[in-house]
């Protein structure tokens, strides 16, 4: 199992939490650890969050994290994602 | 009756959407939208009144895909929300710009469970790319010009707005005229042309490790998606199928992009491509991938796709490159930039079409294409549909008067239409590809139909799927929607049947439809005209007949119920091994 890390920079919506949770439940990881805070200046959403990516032996596994940064990026609420930079490696690896 | 125009959220959503350029809109009206009807009334965006929410959101996209605009459709909270949600999620996977919107219960009444309270945007977020609710009047015009951008913008998708009932009522503090400007921060596009120009320049190390891999490579494939199309950059690809000489293929969506007469197209790739198509992709040394996504029903089983293949990779989504399959040069932008950027990159580095591994190559793919099966179809004693549909789309590439738009719905009909009928544009073929969703042909033809009036509008469908939104024929006959449907009836749900028949023994459960209605009378009372034909030697003059007609008009085509669809690749299986036909067909 791989754990990895990630910040969030998302705009402060209501939607933004669900849509980032719907994101990352279907592309195959669970959330082991959440912190939300708002930062009252910019009106933004700080999260950081811990996943893990069940496996699943499919093509889905491959490159999972990468999928998932990808995916989220995507998304307009979110501004920014910062996956910890062992995330990748040890992925690739 | 001539009360003045209300000044409220939803003349202002109107005044919005004119603003933008809407004309047409489709929608169906209920409690929660009815201010928005109200303003619907006195506006002059013409609104088409379907017969289902869900005929409605698939109008919006076959007119979206017809004309490559927005399209836009409405409905009311609740029922009428969710009805929607299948034309989204359709317009999501076939990347359709779409925007919804829905109207919600009261501000006060949300959250309590209401009559007709459905939460749509948490229903909605797993099949739009955003999805957006109006809390506050004032935020009408920015919110829905963002949704129209959104929707278009980068890989185009669906966008819902729902707005509730009192911020449709509520009254702006400023009212919108139709000649003012949309808050534009002139700067802000000054800065994305500048993103854009950095984003490129980081781009062409990439272009000259492709032009590198293509120098090398002996067995080259180009594998054309729906993303040539939605990037407007038909010219630039065909360019490089001039420029390199290259086999191509095509995914479903990618039909139209390469002219089907091209001498070196070599068809539809994946579970219903042809052998030519699927054996040039397993042998390949270099794939170029533009604007596609190795979806499941084009590779087959994925482990074997395409083994020794390296993979040139261009596509405006990042999520769409290393998802299914690693690239080994990863091109991700704008087609409509980078294609022009390869291809330029080419004509100085590249000579290639005269080297002698590359000639052995193409002339084994032209042998490959012009192998013929033989469908021993005069044995045969119905109508055998890929000849209709032969017949029918050379019909049809003759008229050149007009824009001709081929929607289906989904089953063998669909296979057959992708097999058998040949475009010379991707907008031309609209069907269901990523969803596979029945009921989308008719409502999807009406939609192409209204984006351009004087066009001929075909739909291609199935006697299942037919009746998955039959209501719409009410649409049709209320303002007269030219459009021709050709009802391929196997009395069966086909496609299914035929994986009854191959893999589940033949255990035909719940797919037998002889009982039909008389498709021809159901039309009548309809007042469309409707013709049924059984027999071979009607094909031609039946289809004459039918494009000749004015007004909307249904070709009833009765076939054997056991017709299959080849070639097939059965599921998880290598594309290399597909079956041409069972023993006796
Ligand atoms: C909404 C929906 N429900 C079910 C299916 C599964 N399905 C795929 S093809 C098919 C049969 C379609 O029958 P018909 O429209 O008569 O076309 P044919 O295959 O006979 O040409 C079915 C049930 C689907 N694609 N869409």
């Amino acid at each position: 199992m791989k754990l990895h890390n990630i910040e969030i920079m998302a705009n402060n919506q209501p939607t933004a939490l669900e849509r980032l949770l719907q994101v990352t439940r279907y592309r195959g990881f669970q959330v082991t650890d959440l912190s939300v805070s708002t930062n009252p200046e910019t009106n933004m959403l700080a999260i950081k969050m811990s996943v893990n990516q069940p496996s699943i032996d499919g093509c889905l596994d491959r490159n999972g994290i990468e999928r998932l940064y990808n995916q989220l990026n995507k998304l307009f609420d979110i501004k920014h994602v910062n996956l910890n930079p062992n995330s990748l490696a040890q992925q690739q690896g | 009756m001539n009360d003045p125009i209300k000044f409220n959220g939803a003349s202002q959503t109107m005044t919005v959407l004119q603003r933008l350029g809407v004309t047409d809109i489709f929608g169906y009206p209920g409690g929660a939208i009815m201010p928005m009807y109200d303003a619907i009334y006195s506006s002059p965006i013409k609104h088409y009144l379907c017969r289902h929410e869900q005929g409605a959101a698939f109008a919006a996209v076959g007119y979206a895909r017809a004309s490559g605009k927005v399209g836009v459709c409405v409905a009311t909270s609740g029922p009428g929300a969710t009805n929607l949600i299948t034309g989204l999620a359709d317009a999501m996977a076939d990347s359709v710009p779409v925007v919804a919107i829905t109207g919600q219960v009261p501000t006060r009444a949300m959250g309590t469970d209401g009559f007709q309270e459905v939460d749509i945007i948490s229903l909605s977020l797993a099949c739009t790319k955003h999805s957006f609710q109006i809390r506050d009047v004032n935020e009408i015009p920015e919110c829905i010009e963002q949704a129209f951008e959104i929707a278009a913008s980068g890989r185009p998708g669906p966008v819902l707005i729902d707005i509730p009932k009192d911020v449709q009522v509520a009254q702006p503090d400023s009212i919108l005229e139709l000649i003012d400007n949309l808050p534009k921060n002139l700067d802000a596009s000054k800065e994305k042309s500048d993103i854009k120009n950095q984003e490129l320049l980081s781009i062409e190390p990439q272009i000259q490790r492709a032009v590198q891999l293509i120098s090398n490579a002996n067995q080259p494939v180009i594998y054309v998606g729906g993303g040539v199309g939605l990037a407007n950059a038909v010219q630039d690809f065909r360019q490089l199928l001039e420029n390199s000489q290259f086999p191509c293929v095509a995914t479903l969506k990618g039909l139209g992009a390469v002219d089907g007469n091209h001498p070196n197209y070599l068809g539809m790739l994946g579970m219903h491509g042809t052998e030519a198509a699927n054996l040039a992709i397993q042998e390949s040394d270099l794939l170029i991938v533009l604007g596609a996504r190795f979806d499941d029903r084009a590779t087959g089983k994925l482990a074997e796709f395409a083994p020794n293949a390296k993979v040139i990779h261009m596509d405006i989504d990042p999520a769409e490159v290393n998802k299914r399959r690693l690239a080994d040069v990863a091109i991700v932008s704008d087609l409509k930039n980078t294609l022009p950027m390869l291809n330029q990159s080419l004509l100085q580095q590249f000579d290639k079409p005269t080297m002698p591994e590359l000639q052995k190559w193409q002339s084994t793919c032209h042998q490959r294409r012009n192998k013929k099966y033989d469908y021993n179809e005069d044995a045969k004693k119905g109508i055998f549909a890929p000849r209709l549909l032969e017949l029918l789309s050379d019909s049809i590439s003759k008229d050149h008067s007009r824009a001709v738009h081929v929607t289906t719905d989904v089953g063998q009909h669909q296979m057959w239409a992708a097999q058998h009928m040949r475009f010379s544009q991707p907008e031309q073929f609209i069907t269901s590809a990523g969803l596979g969703t029945m009921g989308f042909g008719v409502p999807a033809s009406i939609g192409a139909q209204i984006s351009d009036p004087s066009g001929l509008n075909i739909c291609v469908t199935g006697d299942g799927s037919f009746m998955m939104n039959i209501q719409e024929l009410g649409t049709i006959k209320r303002y007269q929607i030219p459009i021709k449907i050709v009802l391929i009836d196997n009395s069966r749900l086909g496609l299914v049947r035929q994986w009854q028949q191959l893999f589940f023994e033949e255990r035909y459960s719940e797919t037998d439809l002889s009982d039909n209605p008389d498709f021809v009378a159901l039309a009548k009372a309809f007042d469309i005209e409707a013709r049924m034909i059984n027999q071979k030697d009607r094909l031609e003059q039946s289809i004459e007949e039918m494009l000749a007609h004015e007004g909307p008009y249904l070709l009833h085509v009765k076939i054997d119920a056991f017709e299959n669809v080849w070639p097939l690749v059965p599921p998880d299986t290598a594309n290399d091994e597909m079956m041409i036909s069972l023993q006796g067909e």
